[in-house]
């Protein structure tokens, strides 16, 4: 009996440790805290290619868009960030994607079908 | 009984177990958003940055005496010094350097100046300081090795006209060039060149892991790919311009450039008043350097790199971003 | 005269511990004096040198994945990244600096061709290159239910069924004179001595490119040595449990109890097997994949004759066959599944060498088996149809290894 009850007891505890586990992943549907826009004009980002910096666990919104002049297709990734390539822009369109930063690190954002359009994501701060 | 106490043991080491994993989570998520500022670049990109850049303009005229007969007398003062620079992003390179950086100042003068240099030595080996063009033995920097601490001064006249160069001449010269020892000379001729917009390019490579046998990256100005990410060069449509292009790369027989969407007009070492090729691609051996004209007609972001692509791909990329 | 007066009691436990700890503590604090007060001119100065090793290579769409660690004595800094000699754009967890033993990730975006050749090269912030060539870049299976069948299914095919179509030869080998079963028995140990010296040879190429960090051979040794006397117990416990008549230590083992010892052994050895082949695949060595596919099914078919001989003599049902085939030719396909999935080099030099150890020790127990009353296994070994045996097995072992050689 004493025996039925503490495997019992052991039990509860590792079902509660795992439920807790479970239930800490809200983390995923905290509205995010800042956005970015990432323009995309004359095969460059916001002109400039700018290096971005984040702190580690921010939830941040990127708004993706084409204003290119001329009929040229655009994409946005984040290798090593879990953003990937998705489906091409076309001039005019946008998406938007939304990230949690990782604890830390450098990242490189660059378009999937334009080698060297890009630039750098660093995860600053504490 | 045990059993009761050992079950809400239990339940307690749970239920703390779950507060622990889960508090967290709502902590965070009540903390005020805050954007920090972008990273400031480490202190040796930025001076590998800046130096890059200011070479392009930056020139050396020294402590000018105007002289009787027309002519000037200018003295410049350059030290040789052992320095840790950056070379690409996130690499380091120890470089001997003329004054502190990659390439060294660029001296210029006009023809028939009398040019006297203050070099003082405060590297940890011998170094010297040879020049391109016509001088006395004695002034050549060969036999005259400067050891650490000595200052020698070489006085010549500054003939003839043109772009050329100066670079330590301490055995093994491969070693001592290929570590940064080098720098532009330019004479101006007597009769000015016509008006232009004026930049310095110096290329070359660097042997970051010291084998002696190749380079692993290739720069203009020292800093690799620094026109074409940090600074793409401003230029106005229509506005003459005048690249002296120096070839100080050591390793590799020969660098060229290239423009984009333009053709310049080629003066070999800048010897000519006439230029003597109209072409967008100009190689040169080591050693060698030309004075390129050009203008762009119409506005955009073009490139200009070499036209060995493996070394336009180790750093040796740049853009001209044209303005109207 | 007297007695000394501490023999006449046992040390205190406190007077115990102390002398256990003491040096260690001494050891300690020198270390700790050492590093702190900086004795400087005992350091004889000197760089120390880096050394930055890519362990696995992951291609995925459009992106590769490098994970590296930091094998020298001091902390590291990445500076670039040259794909092909073109700096490269990537993206690194977690963080630039890496420090001793510690790891990174770095992720390219690349549109990498398959079966195209790759060299990848970390330029340190000291300007040191360090550089790992990829022959064939070839997707990496990724976990997923089809891949876990494809390679649960290759391992069937070149582990399972070999063995069992071994095993088929019992009926054969029953009919067979004793003379032709010592012979029999002979190539079936030069089968085997070749096998254990064949893994060895593979894992020589593993420490090719392994770090010294890691100190290759003494993981290889670490298995040989390990499989070696932990099967050699097993084997005890078998013979202990299967003479219950209670003979001794110096009871013959019965045929079942010895062929479950070499299953065993063949099983362990098979789950390297596996791992070369699943690897193969991960390590873009993929057009070794068919010979490589063909020249196991013939060497573990093979094997399942080395199963059956201590059989020869009785009974064996078969659910007893099936048993021992299961032990012998299953792990293959738990190899392949570890070699396509999770591949590391120090891991696998470890499998590799309890593969070997197996065998030997395999060899072993069957040379010991045959030696008819305490006769030296060498001098047993040595008689002329046990040699020609052995040659035969040996040669045949050569002969199919032609066709995996790569």
């Amino acid at each position: 009996m004493k025996r039925v009850t503490l495997t019992l007891v052991l039990v509860l505890a590792l079902v509660g440790a795992a439920l807790a586990f479970v239930g800490r992943d809200k983390e995923k549907n905290l509205p995010p805290t800042r956005t970015v826009i990432m323009s995309m004009k004359d095969y460059t980002f916001n002109d400039q290619n700018p290096t971005l910096a984040f702190k580690p666990g921010e939830r941040v919104r990127f708004i993706i868009t084409n204003d290119e002049r001329t009929p040229v297709k655009h994409n946005f990734r984040i290798v090593g960030m879990d953003v990937p390539c998705e489906r091409e822009l076309s001039p005019g369109e946008s998406r938007e994607v939304i990230v949690t930063i990782p604890p830390s690190g450098e990242f490189a954002y660059t378009c999937c079908t334009h080698p060297g359009m890009g630039g750098k994501l660093v995860v600053a701060g504490r | 009984m045990p059993s009761r106490r050992l079950l809400g043991a239990g339940l307690l080491a749970a239920a703390a177990l779950a507060a622990l994993l889960i508090g967290p989570a709502h902590l965070t998520a009540q903390r005020p958003p805050s954007a920090p500022p972008a990273p400031e670049i480490g202190p040796l990109a930025r001076a590998a940055r800046d130096h890059a850049v200011r070479t392009l303009t930056e020139f050396d005229y020294g402590k000018a005496t105007p002289l009787r007969d027309g002519t000037s007398l200018r003295e410049y003062w350059i030290e040789a010094k052992h320095v840790e620079v950056e070379v690409a992003p996130g690499v380091r390179f120890p470089a001997w350097t003329f004054n502190g950086a990659v390439p060294g100042p660029t001296i210029r003068c006009t023809e028939g100046d009398s040019i006297r240099i203050h070099f003082t030595n405060h590297g940890t080996m011998p170094h010297s300081m040879h020049f391109h063009g016509i001088h006395r033995a004695g002034m050549d920097g060969v036999f005259e090795q400067v050891v650490p601490g000595q200052t020698f001064i070489y006085e010549f006249r500054a003939e003839p006209f043109g772009l050329h160069l100066y670079h330590c001449h301490t055995m093994p010269v491969k070693m001592h060039i290929s570590r940064g020892l080098f720098g532009v000379f330019l004479v101006d001729p007597k009769r000015p060149r016509p008006k232009a917009r004026e930049m310095v390019m110096v290329m070359n490579g660097f042997d970051t892991d010291l084998n002696g046998e190749d380079n692993e990256f290739y720069t203009v100005n020292g800093y690799a790919n620094v026109f074409f990410r940090d600074y793409p060069i401003p230029v106005k449509a229509g506005e003459l311009q005048r690249v002296y292009l120096v070839n100080m790369t050591e390793l590799d027989l020969v660098n060229s450039m290239h423009t984009h969407a333009t053709f310049f007009h080629v003066y070999p070492t800048g010897t000519s008043l006439t230029p003597s090729l109209y072409t967008d691609t100009i190689t040169l051996g080591q050693g060698e350097r030309a004075i390129l004209e050009f203008s762009y007609p119409y506005p955009g972001r073009y490139l200009f790199h070499a036209h060995q692509n493996e070394f336009a791909e180790l750093g040796w990329l740049g853009q001209f971003d044209v303005k109207p | 005269m007297t007695p000394h007066p501490d023999r006449e009691k046992p040390p205190s436990a406190a007077r115990v511990w102390l002398a256990g700890v003491g040096p260690l503590l001494l050891v300690g604090a020198m270390t700790w004096w050492f590093l702190s007060s900086g004795v400087g001119w005992l350091r004889l100065g000197g760089v120390a040198i880096e050394k930055l090793a890519i362990e696995r290579v992951v291609f995925r769409p459009q992106e590769v994945v490098l994970k590296v660690r930091n094998e020298g004595p001091g902390p590291l800094s990445v500076g670039q990244l040259l794909v092909n000699d073109a700096i490269w754009d990537f993206s690194i967890t977690p963080g630039r600096e890496i420090g001793r033993m510690k790891g990174a990730t770095l992720s390219i975006p690349y549109d990498w061709l398959p079966g195209e050749p790759y060299v990848f090269t970390i330029v340190s912030a000291t300007g040191i290159k360090h550089s790992r060539t990829v022959a064939l870049a070839t997707m990496t299976p990724s976990a997923s239910p089809r891949s876990f069948l494809i390679f649960g299914a290759l391992g069937a095919y070149v582990g399972v069924i070999p063995v069992f179509l071994g095993l088929l030869w019992l009926p054969f080998l029953r009919a067979m004179p004793r003379t032709w079963m010592d012979f029999w028995l002979s190539l079936t140990i030069g089968l085997l001595l070749f096998l254990g010296v064949d893994t060895l040879k593979e894992s020589v190429e593993i420490l090719g490119r392994v770090a010294a960090y890691w100190n290759g051979v003494m993981l290889v040794t670490l298995g040989v040595v390990g499989a070696f006397f932990s099967l050699n117990g097993v084997g005890r416990v078998l013979t202990a449990r299967s003479s219950a008549a209670g003979a001794g230590a110096s009871a013959r083992p019965s045929g079942m109890a010895l062929a479950t010892l070499i299953a065993i052994g063949i099983g362990l050895h098979n789950l390297g097997e596996g791992l070369a082949i699943g690897a193969a695949y991960t390590l873009g060595e993929v057009a070794l994949g068919s010979f490589l596919i063909v020249g196991f099914t013939l060497h573990n078919t093979t094997e399942g004759l080395a199963i059956l001989s201590p059989l020869v003599g009785g009974k064996a049902s078969l659910r007893d066959l099936g048993i021992l085939g299961l032990l012998g030719g299953g792990p293959t396909i738990l190899g392949a599944w570890a070699g396509a999935f999770t591949y590391s080099d120090p891991l696998s030099l470890v499998f590799l060498g309890i593969g070997a150890g197996a065998i030997f020790q395999v060899v072993r127990v069957l040379a010991r088996g045959k030696a008819e009353g305490g006769e030296p296994v060498i001098e047993s070994l040595s008689r002329p149809h046990n040699a020609a045996g052995l040659l035969a097995g040996f040669v045949i072992m050569y002969a199919t290894s032609l066709l995996v050689a790569g």
